[in-house]
C-alpha cells in the first residue's frame, strides 16, 4: 500500500508494537488497527469537528490531524480509558446527569477535550467553558447541557 | 474568480508581445509547466503542475490566442483538467502600453473553477493565482534581460 | 436481578431520569456504522461528478481497476440489468409530480456537483480512495441552472430530460378543489386586501441550509445464498429501507433485513429519505458475495445531504388598524435541487411549508400559492423544521412588519391573533387537535416584564446601545396520523411496539422506529415502569432491525411520544389484562384490570390487598407454569399493538429573544432566549429540554452561519466546516425552556410528540429582536442568512438616509 514503519504505541496502558504504513492516520489507527471505535469521525480529517480528540501523554490533541508513527513511543488515551475500576469519571457520570449528550457521536471528544481542560482550569467560568469548546461540534444539544455537566464535574472536582 | 492586475516589464513593448508569442519563453516562464506545444500559431496545448493548498495536481490543457493586436493586446482562452483536483476555464485579456520606454501590462484574468479546487475557499484561489502569476512575471522578465544581455 | 427487587415507588412518567444509552455512549461503547466491521469485509468509495450538469461521454477504469487491491470498479452500466431505476412506488408520495426516473449511478448525465457515477471496492479504504481519483470521466458540460426562478423560465435548460420543463411541483392550497371554488377564493381575498386598513407585501428570501448530523451516511450490506440481503443502514426509517431494496434489487421479501445500527450519530430528517447510495452498496454485496462497506465523508455529506430551506415567499398581509390580521396572499417559489431522492423528492418539503403558513393564528382567509423549481443542485432533503423553515420566518416577520405599521406592540397583535378555539383547521386546511395559545403565550410573557424592557430600551436608546426583543411562535406536527401521511408519503402513520415480558420479570420492548439520539430508550422504559410499576432500569428496547421489530414508518416527524410511546403503553396494558385475567382466577377472585394495581414490582388485589404477587413471581407463573389456566387463556406475555390517533395531533410552541446590536459593526448578541412549550404530558422533562435547546440553537445556526454556497456553474462551494460553519459553545447563548402544557386527549399518556418542528421558530424571534432594536433606523430584514456584515450594509444606509 505505501511505505511502512515498526512503532510501539501505548493505548490505554496496552502497548501494541505494529507495523503500519506511514500514511495511517492516528485515529484510523485507534479505530480500525486495534479496534477501540469509540473514537469518532466527524469531518473530513480537517481538525473542525473534535470528534477524533484523544489524549497524547495527557494533554488533548485531534487524532485525524496525527499520523500514527507521530504517536510512536507515547501514550494515548482514547474516551474507552477514561472509566476505571470504580466507574465512571466524573466528568462522564456529570454528562449523563445533566443529559450533556444526545446521540454521542461528538461525546468522546468533547469528554477528552474537557478532561484536559479541567486538569488546567479546575473552576472554570461558563464563558470559559464555552470557549474551551469552540474545537468540539455538537449538533444535538445546542451545547447547554454540556456546558452545565462540564461545571457540575468541576464543582465536583474542586470539593 | 477575477483577478485585474498590472505590471510594469522593462522592456519596449514590441519585445514583450514577441516574448508573449515565443513558446520557448513560455515554457520556461509558467510556474510547474512539463509541457507545452504549438498547434499551431494561435493554439497551444501542454501539461502543468500546479499546487493549490493541500491539492496538487496535473493540469492538461489548451489555450488559445485571439483578438490579436499585436503589439497592443490579445486575448487567451484556454482550459484545463487537472483529474481528481477539478477543473478551470479561463479568459485573459491582455493589454500592453508604452510606459516610458517599458511596458505597462494589464490583463484581466476571469476564471470558472471546478471540482475539488472550488472548495477550497475563494481567498486561497485568489492569493494562489496571484503567486503563479507573480513567479510568472519574475520569470518572464527575468529571460527578457537575459535575452537583452545577449543581445548587447 | 431484574424486577424482583424491591424499589420505591415513584412517578416514572414525568421523571428527570437521567438517560440509560449515555452508560455505553460515554465510554466509547456505542455501535454505530463506522464501528461495524464483517470478515472480508470490504471499503467502497464512490466517484461523484465535479461538473453540476454534464453528459457522461465515457468512463475509464482501468486505472483504477489496475491498482492492487483493488477488487472492483462499477458504474450506471453495470447497473442496468440487476437494479431498477427509481421510482419505485414505495418511495413516491402521492402527491401529483414530475418524478424524474434515475439510475442510482448517473449513466447519461450528472445534474449536479456530486452525482455519483461510480464507485470503487478495495481491500482498504485508503486503496479505494486513491483508486477513486483515477477514475476518468470524460463529461460534456451543459448549461448550468441555479436560479429556481430562472428554472421556471420559458426556454430555460431543461434538467430533467423526462420532463418538458423544470417545475417538478405546483399547487394552490386555499379555496377548495375546482379552479372555479379557487378563482372565487382568490377574488374574496383581494376584497379582504381592498377593503384592509392595512397592507404589507415583502419577499422573504431564506437560502440554503439545513441539517448535518455529526455522523455522516453509510451502509453495509453483507449477502449469502441462504439469508439473502441484509443491510445496516443509517437511517430513521428501516422498514421503508427495506422495501425499497426489495422492490429495487427485485429481491424475495424474505431474503432482505434492514438494520439501523444502535446508535446513530444524529438524524434530523437527513437520514429520512432512501438514498441511492444505499442500493449500489446492496446490488455490490450481492454481486461481490461479500461485505461492502461505504462510510460517508464529511465532504461527501455536505455535497449530498442536509440542504434544505432555499424558498423565496412573497408573502402579503392584509389587517385591520385594531391589529387583527385578515388574511394573506402568498406566492412560493422553492429549489428543489434535482429532486432525485427518493421518498420526499425535493417539493414535499416547501409542499408542507406552504401549509403551515398560517402557523398559530386565525386568518379569515388566504390564497397561497407554490411552485417548485428543479436546478442543477444536490436534491433538498428533509431537516428539522421540515419545509416551514422559511415560511414561519415570512410570517413571523411579517406579523411585526404589521405592528411596526400600526405602532402596536408586536406581542399585542400576536396574542390578538393566536387561535383560541380548538380543535381548529387552518385556513390551509391543517388541522390542530388541542392545546391552549393564550396559555402558552402568557406563560412565555410571564418571562419578561415588558413594560421594564421598553423602559430600558429608551435609555439604552439615549446611550447609544440598541437592545430589542423579538418573538415568534409555532406549531408542529406530533407525528402524523395516517390519514395524513399515506397522501403525504404513502406510509403508514401508526405507531407499532412489540412487548414481551421475560420470565425473570424483565420487559423487552421492540420498535419499528430508529432513533438518532432521541433517548427512546430511556423513555420507553418510564412508560414501561409507569405500566408495570416496576423499575425503568429492568426494560430493554430495540429498534432498528426489520428482522425483529414491527412494522414501523420511522423516527420521523415527532412520531416518538405521540405513536411509538402510545404504542408501548398500549402493549403494556393489554399484558396488565392478561396478567390480571389470570391472577383473579389464581386468587379465586372476581375481577378484571381495574381491580388490580400494578405498583412497587408487586400485582396487588385491591379488595383484598394481601391478594398479592411480585411481577416477577405473577410473569414467571404465566410464561413458565402455564397449567391450570383460566379457560381460553394460554400461557406467554407478548403483546403488539399499533397505535392509530383518531385525530392528528400537533403541539404549540413561543420563544422571546433580547438581543443588543452593535450599530457601528452590525454584530449582536443574544441576553436572553427562553421559550415556552405546550407539549403535552411529558415523558421525561430532561430529554424534552435537550430536544428543544438542540433544535434552538439548530435554528440560531442556520439563521446567523451555514450556508450552502453554489457558483454560477453549480460548483458547491461549502464542502467542509471551515466553508460550512455550524455554531459552537461559544457562539451560542443559554436557553432557557418553560412548559405551559396541556394534555393531548388523543393519547393514552396525553403526550404528544415534539422537537420536529422546532427551530422554524428561531430565525422570525431572532430577526424581530434585532429590528426591534433598530427601529430608530427603519430596518426590516426580509433576507437570511442574517450576519453582521448584511446588518452593518443596512445601517450604513439607513443612517446615511437619516
Amino acid at each position: 500500500m505505501s511505505r511502512t514503519n515498526e512503532v510501539s504505541i501505548t493505548v490505554n496502558g496496552e502497548r501494541y508494537d505494529e507495523t503500519i504504513p506511514n500514511r495511517m492516520l492516528l485515529v484510523d489507527f485507534i479505530r480500525e488497527h486495534i479496534g477501540l471505535t469509540g473514537t469518532h469521525v466527524g469531518c473530513t480529517y480537517e481538525g473542525a469537528c473534535g470528534a477524533c480528540t484523544v489524549h497524547l501523554d495527557g494533554a488533548a490533541v485531534k487524532s485525524c490531524l496525527m499520523l500514527a508513527v507521530q504517536a510512536d513511543g507515547h501514550d494515548v488515551t482514547t474516551v474507552e480509558g477514561l472509566a476505571n475500576d470504580d466507574g465512571l469519571s466524573p466528568l462522564q457520570q456529570a454528562f449523563n446527569d445533566q443529559h450533556g449528550l444526545q446521540c454521542g457521536y461528538c461525546t468522546a471528544g468533547i469528554l477528552m477535550n474537557m478532561t484536559d481542560f479541567l486538569r488546567e482550569h479546575p473552576d472554570p467560568s461558563e464563558d470559559e467553558i464555552r470557549r474551551a469548546l469552540i474545537g468540539n461540534l455538537c449538533r444535538c444539544t445546542g451545547y447547554v447541557h454540556i456546558v452545565r455537566a462540564v461545571k457540575a464535574a468541576a464543582a465536583v472536582g474542586t470539593k | 474568480m477575477e483577478m485585474n492586475e498590472e505590471i510594469r516589464i522593462n522592456a519596449p513593448r514590441e519585445r514583450v508581445f514577441a516574448a508573449l508569442n515565443d513558446i520557448e519563453v513560455l515554457r520556461q516562464s509558467i510556474p510547474g509547466c512539463e509541457k507545452l506545444d504549438a498547434l499551431s500559431a494561435t493554439e497551444y496545448e501542454g501539461t502543468i503542475v500546479s499546487k493549490v493548498g493541500p491539492l496538487k495536481a496535473r493540469f492538461t490543457g489548451g489555450v488559445t490566442l485571439s483578438d490579436i493586436i499585436a503589439p497592443q493586446s490579445y486575448t487567451l482562452t484556454g482550459e484545463g483538467k487537472g483529474g481528481p483536483a477539478g477543473h478551470a476555464r479561463m479568459r485573459t485579456e491582455i493589454i500592453l502600453e508604452e510606459h516610458e520606454g517599458a511596458t505597462l501590462m494589464k490583463y484581466a484574468v476571469k476564471a470558472e473553477i471546478g471540482g475539488k479546487l472550488a472548495q477550497l475557499g475563494g481567498a486561497l484561489i485568489d492569493r494562489t493565482a496571484k503567486k503563479l502569476a507573480g513567479v510568472f512575471f519574475k520569470n518572464f522578465e527575468a529571460l527578457l534581460s537575459d535575452a537583452d544581455q545577449t543581445v548587447e | 436481578m431484574a424486577s424482583s427487587e424491591q424499589v420505591a415507588e415513584k412517578p416514572w412518567l414525568g421523571a428527570r431520569m437521567a438517560r440509560k444509552e449515555d452508560l455505553r455512549l460515554v465510554t466509547g461503547k456505542g455501535q454505530y456504522i463506522g464501528d461495524i466491521v464483517l470478515p472480508r469485509m470490504a471499503h467502497a468509495v464512490f466517484v461523484r461528478s465535479d461538473y453540476a450538469h454534464a453528459r457522461i461521454r465515457s468512463i475509464d477504469t482501468a486505472a483504477a481497476l489496475a491498482v492492487p487491491g483493488v477488487i472492483a470498479v462499477i458504474t450506471g452500466q453495470d447497473l442496468v440489468d440487476d437494479v431498477r431505476t427509481m421510482p419505485q412506488p414505495v418511495l413516491l408520495p402521492n402527491l401529483p409530480a414530475k418524478y424524474p426516473t434515475f439510475s442510482a449511478l448517473a449513466i447519461d448525465k450528472v445534474k449536479f456537483h456530486g452525482t455519483p457515477v461510480a464507485l470503487v471496492i478495495a481491500r482498504h479504504k485508503y486503496i479505494a480512495e486513491d483508486a477513486s481519483e483515477l477514475v476518468e470521466v470524460d463529461y460534456e458540460e451543459l448549461p448550468v441552472v441555479t436560479d429556481p426562478e430562472a428554472a421556471l423560465e420559458a426556454g430555460a435548460p431543461v434538467i430533467n430530460e423526462d420532463h418538458d420543463d423544470n417545475e417538478i411541483f405546483a399547487m394552490t392550497f386555499t379555496g377548495g378543489e375546482t379552479e372555479q371554488e379557487q378563482i372565487a377564493n382568490a377574488k374574496a381575498v383581494d376584497e379582504v386586501f381592498a377593503n384592509a386598513d392595512v397592507t404589507i407585501k415583502k419577499r422573504f428570501r431564506v437560502h440554503r441550509t439545513g441539517l448535518t448530523p455529526m455522523e455522516p451516511r453509510g451502509v453495509l450490506c453483507d449477502w449469502s445464498e441462504a439469508d439473502g440481503l441484509t443491510a445496516w443502514i443509517t437511517t430513521q426509517r428501516p422498514h421503508i429501507d427495506r422495501l425499497a431494496l426489495i422492490d429495487l434489487l427485485d429481491i424475495p421479501a424474505d431474503k432482505v433485513r434492514v438494520i439501523a445500527p444502535r446508535d446513530q450519530g444524529g438524524g434530523f430528517g437527513v437520514k429520512a429519505p432512501f438514498f441511492r447510495e444505499n442500493v449500489v452498496i446492496a446490488h455490490v454485496a450481492r454481486k461481490l458475495r461479500r461485505p461492502v462497506r461505504w462510510v460517508e465523508s464529511r465532504h461527501e455529506s455536505l455535497m449530498n445531504v442536509g440542504q434544505e430551506r432555499d424558498q423565496i415567499n412573497d408573502l402579503e398581509i392584509a389587517a385591520s388598524n385594531d391589529g387583527t390580521l385578515l388574511a394573506f396572499r402568498n406566492h412560493g417559489v422553492a429549489d428543489n435541487g434535482t429532486g432525485e431522492t427518493g421518498v420526499y423528492w425535493g417539493f414535499v418539503m416547501p409542499f408542507l411549508g406552504a401549509v403551515e403558513l398560517p402557523n398559530t393564528y386565525t386568518w379569515q382567509k388566504a390564497d397561497v400559492h407554490l411552485r417548485v423549481a428543479v436546478t442543477n443542485k444536490a436534491c433538498i432533503t428533509p431537516s428539522r423544521a421540515f419545509g416551514h423553515f422559511p415560511t414561519r420566518f415570512a410570517i413571523e416577520r411579517a406579523i411585526d412588519m404589521v405592528a411596526h405599521k400600526l405602532g402596536m406592540e408586536p406581542a399585542e397583535v400576536r396574542r390578538k391573533n393566536l387561535i383560541t378555539e380548538l380543535p381548529y383547521t387552518s385556513v390551509t386546511g391543517e388541522f390542530y387537535d388541542s392545546g391552549d395559545l393564550i396559555k402558552l403565550w402568557d406563560n412565555l410573557m410571564a418571562q419578561v416584564d415588558l413594560k421594564e424592557f421598553r423602559t430600558e430600551q429608551a435609555a439604552a436608546r439615549e446611550e447609544g446601545r440598541y437592545i430589542g426583543i423579538g418573538y415568534a411562535t409555532g406549531v408542529e406536527l406530533s407525528g402524523m396520523a395516517s390519514e395524513v401521511l399515506v397522501p403525504m408519503e404513502n406510509q403508514p402513520g401508526y405507531g407499532a411496539a412489540t412487548v414481551r415480558i421475560d420470565p425473570r420479570g424483565a420487559v423487552l420492548v421492540f420498535g419499528g422506529d430508529a432513533p438518532q439520539g432521541q433517548g427512546h430508550e430511556t423513555s420507553v422504559s418510564q412508560v414501561v415502569a409507569n405500566a408495570f410499576g416496576t423499575n425503568p432500569k429492568d426494560t430493554v428496547t430495540v429498534e432498528g432491525d426489520t428482522g425483529t421489530t414491527p412494522f414501523g414508518s420511522g423516527t420521523i416527524g415527532a412520531r416518538g411520544a405521540s405513536y411509538f410511546m402510545s404504542a408501548v403503553h398500549n402493549a403494556c396494558v393489554e399484558i396488565k389484562q392478561k396478567i390480571c385475567r389470570i391472577l383473579a382466577h389464581d386468587f379465586g377472585v372476581e375481577g378484571s384490570y381495574e381491580d388490580f394495581e400494578f405498583a412497587n414490582s408487586e400485582v396487588v388485589y385491591l379488595a383484598d390487598p394481601s391478594l398479592r404477587k411480585t411481577f416477577r413471581q405473577a410473569v414467571e407463573r404465566i410464561i413458565m407454569h402455564p397449567i391450570n389456566m383460566p379457560v381460553g387463556e394460554v400461557g406467554g406475555l407478548e403483546a403488539t399493538v399499533y397505535f392509530e390517533a383518531p385525530e392528528q395531533m400537533v403541539c404549540f410552541n413561543a420563544d422571546l429573544c433580547i438581543v443588543e446590536v452593535d450599530i457601528n459593526s452590525g454584530e449582536f448578541d443574544i441576553l436572553k432566549w427562553v421559550s415556552s412549550e405546550d407539549v403535552g404530558n411529558v415523558i421525561n422533562p430532561l430529554i424534552v429540554d435537550g430536544q428543544m435547546q438542540g433544535a434552538i440553537v439548530q435554528g440560531l445556526s442556520n439563521t446567523i452561519f451555514e450556508e450552502f454556497i453554489y457558483d454560477e456553474q453549480g460548483q458547491q462551494l461549502t464542502a467542509d466546516f471551515e466553508n460550512y460553519k455550524i455554531a459552537n459553545a461559544a457562539d451560542t447563548p443559554n436557553i432557557d425552556i418553560t412548559y405551559a402544557s396541556t394534555p393531548c386527549p388523543h393519547t393514552p399518556l396525553g403526550t404528544r410528540g415534539i422537537g420536529e418542528g422546532r427551530p422554524a421558530s428561531v430565525p422570525g424571534a431572532l430577526t424581530n429582536a434585532i429590528c426591534d432594536a433598530l427601529i430608530p433606523f427603519g430596518i426590516e430584514i426580509t433576507e437570511l442568512p442574517l450576519r453582521p456584515d448584511t446588518l452593518w450594509e443596512k445601517l450604513q444606509a439607513a443612517r446615511g438616509d437619516r
